[in-house]
């Protein structure tokens, strides 16, 4: 048996949580703990990875909980369980992009600081890649007032049904110091990814954007979340789903858009990345709980990718030498 | 009866107009022109290459 308390554990073995295990195998030599409802699943996922000498094994719930950080990669709710793994003393790293879940799991904040551990929240792509982003686009500004997320395509299964639920829901937004609702499907606006994905219309939707970038960075007054989608996706989101979804998306993209001020100026920067969903959200995933693991997050409590107290510098570094293409926008 | 008909009828005409309204209209551009360049940091000498044409 591997030395569990060294090892990352991994739950959730479907489409991210297999990126996120892929990362892990390529870029450490870390024993990998898995655990999955599925069972076959799992073992199917271990068994690709053995022929690479990797200690990747699969486990019951108790042992995972005993591996130093734990990656949450599989369907909603992420709050009970990481309740579960922070009381057998795991740092956790939740891949969720639910808002009710994000706001559980942000609400464990004096739980989490008891137990000294670290509780990444929403280290995925939108949200997650979208701190990075921020963070690294602040460098470029002396003050920022804005933000405006916009997300294209679906990782796995369940990341569509969060697509689909989250374009039925209400969608939050921050605007000059209050929290706004507005129904999801609303506010149609044309938005610029990176190619090969171009052009698509975006909708408000219900994503946990801002309430996270929020979180990393109190300062901004507006901020907004999109999410592309054609109009069947509007027509039929309140309707349950009726087609079941693809076993993988394709080629998606996210960007965001940060406003403020440089040498008393207005200035807009705009960066974006176009890869696949579940790829971005795997390797954002698996870098951030390397960083946790190798305890180059010292942070105790619940923390969003983005905030000033992590290296985010380094974590992004670590995420685009990791095969992800960073894209800056430059234009009007 | 008749009345009941009429108003469920008017209340579907509605919904149908209601609901091609929500799924027609007109995009607001969130950028006008402009392109897109990589922004790697100089791990990869060809984009390296790249942003030095920028």
């Amino acid at each position: 048996m591997v030395g569990v308390s060294g090892a990352i554990g991994v739950i959730g073995t479907g489409v991210t949580g297999s990126r996120v295990v892929e990362h892990l195998v390529a870029t450490s030599s870390l024993p990998i703990l898995l655990h999955d409802q599925d069972l076959y699943l799992a073992q199917r996922l271990a068994a690709v990875h053995q022929s690479h000498s990797a200690a990747v094994t699969v486990v019951d719930f108790e042992t995972v909980a005993m591996a130093s950080v734990v990656v949450l990669a599989c369907g909603s709710p992420h709050a009970p369980l990481a309740q579960k793994l922070i009381s057998h003393g795991a740092s956790v790293v939740s891949l969720s992009d639910d808002v009710s879940d994000v706001m559980n799991l942000l609400k464990m904040h004096d739980a989490v600081l008891a137990k000294n551990k670290t509780l990444v929240v929403g280290a995925a792509a939108s949200p997650g890649m979208t701190g990075l982003l921020l963070s690294s686009l602040q460098s470029n500004f002396d003050t920022i007032d804005e933000a405006h997320v916009a997300l294209h395509g679906t990782g796995g299964p369940n990341c569509a049904v969060q697509h689909h639920r989250a374009l039925a829901g209400q969608s939050i937004g921050w605007h000059d110091g209050e929290w706004l609702r507005r129904p999801g499907g609303s506010g149609r606006e044309l938005c610029w990814f990176p190619e090969p994905v171009g052009a698509y219309d975006c909708y408000r939707a219900e994503m946990a954007d801002p309430v996270l970038l929020k979180k990393a960075q109190p300062r901004l007054q507006r901020i907004t979340a999109r999410v592309s989608a054609n109009r069947r996706d509007r027509f039929t989101s309140r309707l349950p789903m009726l087609v079941p979804p693809h076993a993988e998306g394709g080629m998606g993209a996210l960007r965001i858009e940060v406003r403020g001020f440089r040498n008393g100026s207005r200035i807009v920067e705009i960066a974006g990345v176009a890869e696949r969903v579940a790829q971005i959200a795997g390797v954002v995933g698996a870098t951030t709980a390397l960083f946790v693991h190798r305890g180059q997050i010292t942070t105790t409590g619940t923390c969003a990718l983005g905030q000033d107290s992590l290296p985010n510098a380094e974590i992004l570094h670590d995420v685009l030498t990791g095969g992800i293409r960073l894209h800056q926008f430059v234009g009007t | 009866m008749n009345f009941i008909r009429r108003v469920l009828m008017v209340l579907g005409i509605a919904g149908i107009a209601g609901a091609l309204l929500r799924v027609r209209g007109k995009s607001v551009p969130s950028s006008q022109r402009g392109g897109w360049r990589p922004l790697n940091p100089s791990v990869d000498p060809i984009v390296d290459q790249t942003n030095s044409q920028n």
